[in-house]
């Protein structure tokens, strides 16, 4: 793409955010409001043909380059518009499509694309041994026993992509129906499990390692600062509307500034290293369907980065960091406290669950 | 100096840990968290019964005249359970502030009913705008028709919900920020004029915006001196910070041992991970970190017990700004190192994560409180 051509697709994007998503970023609404605006949005993006933008065009994506799916991206996640679900597009997709078969994508691309199911993720307990589900065979086809538990998104899912322990040893990846029988929710994290029919949608004994190759393959989001970009962006604009119990605001003060300048030169640099890995991609010089080097320090990067935006935002917020945060208003008495909502700490656990198994990956590939 | 308990203190200390062991389950303690209940009521009376709510009050009053040694005692023990139920809130804060400045008939009034745990009561310290300066206050108290009329909006008030009883502080005199001209009231909380605006914290507390509308209130509600709330309010703060500071050190042991025993059993590519050099010496720092802020919290339990003044200050800051560091980096590194490798405890590890991250943000992080350090 060239820098106007570039310009173009942005601008084009960015219309279509402002028209089909007019809710103003990082400002609480009403959960009514917004999920009525999601509804509307979801409905915009499949008229439009935009649900499924890195799926391949036979199934429904947009054919779009890398360099157009980085700015698709960022603009949506700069403007903090919901991700039409992100477990059946993102992880369901791209695994069906590559082990589902003729029969299951059949079965279950075109509800994603068009966003008739919802997909719950039931990947937790993530080493086998203790694995609480287990497949069995029944024929050509599978049934799942057992309880597993830290399953995100259950609430509204149709569907749930659970990992299970196999027969033959190692793992698989599997996709249920909440409607069949013999599935039955324990808590709102929980469910149980009893001869439930299931369609394997990874190798079999391999569905870890299945799910690894998804997170790191060439559907995988190629924007990843963009969401590190986007908190530094709010906290910037707190820290301007944050008192410091002293008659002037945050922004003044010489820490605050200097650890802002210091998270604002780690994007910078971060967001270098993701132009270079784009750049390699798109000339084709990295193996696709495998995590590169780059890909890894990205998401490494991105992952601390992140961390360290919600700390400081937390440590702005003082005790407004307390109240339990809720992006939408149960009610309409507004924001609780100053303008400012509280930052959400759950941002600060996803990447500490996650920088470890980046290290970890990276340290592999360092040492191959 | 002498770092070991007396024969009271340790009987006091193992009553709670047998507490915490037999009758406070973690899935128990979720259950409460998730209800519609701010606590559990029935574990309330226990710690009436057990006399763990008359702690810290003069025996006159009908405690046992328990001081700052006891209190790591004990909060070390809750810190270890994650307790959820308002002792912070109702004993230590609003309970002290009563302690230290309440009459003999506003002790009666209110402290009886606290120590046989029929009351409970709350601190409305906090507005939006001053952060962690106690004496920024735009809540103001005029007198009228020879009482008090107060108007006002207090933030975050731990225990609001469920408080019987708020102490609140407002201006009576002064600037917006002055020291002088801070006093503290004795609001019932159903007064008219008062409404609260409830909500649960990230960490498993219920809080409340407090707002002030011509609450009338009688001369009496004044709770110490006209105009001399503020080195109150600093005091109580300072026996918040410990009790938390030495709740946090109690997190941290279990985050330690936790992640160690973990550590020891999880195998990957053969031997169990915590053979791995690396993680050795992570779990190496993490000892040393939790180590500092237990240290620190004894320093800070006796310069508190020889009595109120600077020195306590700077040794209760400097306990504060370890246990922010410290917690940090064990909170942190005890979900890195179970999060990485499959995530079985994530409930349990996150729950204490969150603890330590919001004791930090409670009474002045690590940056508030090495400035004040460094000014004392």
């Amino acid at each position: 793409m060239t820098p106007d051509t570039e310009s173009e697709f942005a601008a084009e994007v960015r219309r279509f955010l402002g028209e089909h998503w007019p809710v103003p970023p990082f400002r609480p609404v009403p959960r009514a409001v917004w999920e009525a605006a999601a509804d509307r949005w979801f409905a915009a993006l499949c008229r439009r043909g935009w649900s499924v933008p890195a799926w391949p065009q036979a199934y429904g994506g947009t054919g779009w380059s890398l360099e157009q799916r980085f700015i698709w991206e960022r603009e949506v996640a700069l403007a903090q518009a919901p991700v039409m679900d992100p477990v059946g597009v993102g992880l369901v997709g791209p695994l069906v499509q590559a082990h589902g078969g003729a029969a299951l994508c059949e079965r279950y691309l075109d509800d994603i694309r068009v966003g008739r199911s919802r997909w719950a993720a039931g990947l937790s307990g993530l080493s086998v041994d203790d694995a609480g589900l287990c497949a069995l065979r029944s024929g050509s086809s599978y049934a799942l026993r057992g309880t597993l538990t830290g399953i995100s998104g259950l609430g509204g899912a149709t569907h749930a992509l659970c990992l299970g322990a196999m027969g033959g040893g190692g793992s698989g990846l599997f996709a249920v129906s909440m409607d069949a029988a013999g599935v039955r929710p324990v808590d709102a994290q929980t469910l149980a499990f009893a001869e439930v029919p299931a369609d394997l949608v990874s190798p079999p004994g391999a569905g870890w390692d299945a799910l690894d190759l998804v997170l790191g393959g060439d559907q995988a989001p190629v924007a990843v600062t963009a969401r590190a970009q986007a908190q530094l962006a709010r906290l910037k604009a707190d820290l301007a509307a944050i008192a410091d119990g002293r008659g002037g605001f945050l922004n003044n003060h010489a820490d605050f500034k200097r650890r802002l300048a210091t998270l604002e030169v780690r994007l910078e640099s971060l967001q270098a290293l993701e132009g270079r890995s784009l750049a390699e991609r798109s000339a084709g010089q990295q193996r696709v369907g495998a995590w590169s080097v780059k890909a890894n320090l990205l998401a490494l990067g991105s992952a601390d980065l992140e961390l360290e935006v919600g700390e400081l935002r937390i440590d702005a917020a003082g005790y407004y960091a307390l109240p339990e945060p809720d992006p939408l208003l149960t009610d309409n008495e507004g924001p609780i406290g100053p303008g400012y909502a509280s930052p959400p700490i759950e941002g600060m656990l996803t990447p500490l669950w996650a920088l470890e198994a980046y290290r970890r990956r990276l340290t592999a590939q360092l040492a191959d | 100096m002498d770092f070991s308990f007396s024969e009271e203190q340790t009987l006091l200390k193992e009553s709670i840990e047998r507490f915490i062991q037999n009758d406070y389950g973690f899935n128990e303690r979720q259950q409460t968290v998730k209800s519609e209940a701010d606590f559990n009521v029935g574990h309330w009376r226990t710690f009436a019964e057990l006399g763990w709510l008359a702690v810290p009050f003069a025996e006159e009053d009908g405690g046992f005249g328990g001081g700052p040694v006891e209190s790591i005692a004990m909060w070390e023990q809750f810190g270890r359970g994650l307790l959820v139920e308002p002792l912070l809130a109702t004993v230590v804060l609003a309970g002290g502030a009563l302690r230290l400045a309440g009459t003999k008939a506003q002790k009666q009034a209110v402290l009886t009913g606290i120590i046989n745990g029929e009351s409970q009561a709350a601190l409305a310290f906090a507005e939006p705008q001053g952060r962690y300066n106690l004496a920024d206050l735009t809540t103001a108290a005029v007198r009228h028709n020879g009482g008090w009329r107060l108007n006002g909006y207090k933030g975050v008030t731990l225990n609001g919900p469920s408080a019987d009883w708020l102490v609140v502080s407002a201006r009576s005199a002064g600037a917006q920020r002055d020291a002088s001209g801070v006093s503290l009231f004795l609001v019932p909380a159903n007064a008219d004029g008062v409404s609260r605006r409830n909500y649960p914290t990230v960490d498993g507390f219920a809080a409340s915006e407090v707002t002030l509308e011509d609450v009338d209130l009688d001369f009496d509600a004044l709770l110490g001196e006209e105009g001399g709330g503020l080195p109150i309010l600093e005091q109580v703060i300072d026996e918040g910070i410990l009790a938390i500071g030495a709740e946090a050190v109690g997190c941290m042991e279990v985050l330690y041992k936790d992640t160690v025993e973990y550590c020891k059993t999880r195998k990957q590519f053969g031997q169990p991970i915590g053979k791995f050099q690396v993680l050795q010496h992570r779990m190496v720092d993490m000892f040393m970190e939790y180590e500092q802020a237990k240290s620190l919290m004894y320093m800070a339990a006796m310069r508190m017990a020889e009595g109120y003044g600077p020195e306590a200050q700077k040794a209760v800051s400097a306990f504060k700004v370890q246990v922010g560091k410290s917690g940090r980096f064990v909170g942190q590194n005890a979900v890195q190192l179970h999060g990485g490798m499959g995530m079985t405890d994530e409930l349990n590890i996150g729950h204490y994560f969150k603890r330590l991250t919001m004791i930090d943000a409670l009474f002045g992080n690590v940056d508030y409180h090495l400035k004040r350090f460094g000014s004392l």
